[in-house]
């Protein structure tokens, strides 16, 4: 799958250049799989001919992305970040996944009808991620 | 994703290996359907060796889990990583699969 192949291939030259501490370097590698999964799976409807653009890069101590993708986006209004979906369902944790791991997570909808993730990580904080 | 059967009398053990996510998910619950229609329902997963899970893997557990209701079964989670564990948490799925440290235990609750 085009996508996760792509997330695999950002993470693992992230994480050969980060030499982070483990939770950081897992709260990136989770953020890159819930984006590029989400871009692939509802932002390209699975079309795997769509394009998929992405940036990523550490500055003042933080890790940035951004990804892409060409699919009409959403607004976060209409999500509730303070509750995950029912236990029930299957799908729909990966946004919420995403705002939980980073600290700060931008949607943008762009010229030409493509969507932006955009996200940063405290690369510094040995507290970051969860238990919150 | 590399999938490990095994019995333990009547309970079905699978053993997970590799990442849990949009690659392997649909591979998981294929196996686990199978186990359920032909083997037992009772099932444990052990995610010992899951070094990733996401919110693809999470569905398919979700899945998988109401599968085994509807079949009147049970199952099991065992040997979650310390960060699988965490997302777990977050997600509150604790709140609805039985987590268990190791096998053993999660043999002996059925």
């Amino acid at each position: 799958m085009r996508s996760v192949k792509m997330a695999d291939d950002v993470f693992e030259a992230v994480a050969r250049n980060a030499s982070r501490e483990s939770r950081i370097v897992y709260a990136i590698r989770t953020v890159l799989s819930e984006a590029f999964s989400n871009a692939f799976l509802y932002g390209d409807k699975q079309n795997e001919d769509a394009v998929i653009e992405f940036g990523v890069c550490f500055k003042d101590n933080k890790f940035v992305a951004s990804i892409i993708n060409e699919g009409k986006g959403f607004t976060d209004n209409n999500i509730n970040w303070e509750e995950f979906p029912s236990v029930a369902q299957e799908s729909g944790r990966g946004l919420q996944l995403i705002k939980k791991f980073s600290d700060k997570v931008e949607f943008r909808k762009l010229d030409g009808g493509r969507f932006e993730v955009y996200v940063e990580i405290f690369t510094e904080s040995k507290d970051k991620v969860i238990n919150s | 994703m590399d999938i490990q059967k095994r019995m333990e009398g009547d309970v079905a053990i699978l053993s997970l290996e590799g990442r849990l996510d949009l690659t392997s998910a649909s591979g998981l619950k294929e196996a686990s359907k199978n186990v359920l229609n032909n083997e037992s329902k009772k099932v444990i997963l052990n995610l010992d060796k899951v070094d990733f899970i996401n919110s693809s893997g999470l569905g398919a557990l979700v899945s998988i889990l109401k599968e085994v209701r509807n079949s009147q079964g049970a199952m099991k989670l065992t040997n979650l990583a310390p960060y699988v564990k965490e997302i777990f948490d977050i997600t509150q799925l604790t709140n609805i699969f039985e987590i268990f440290s190791d096998e053993k235990q999660a043999l002996s609750s059925f």
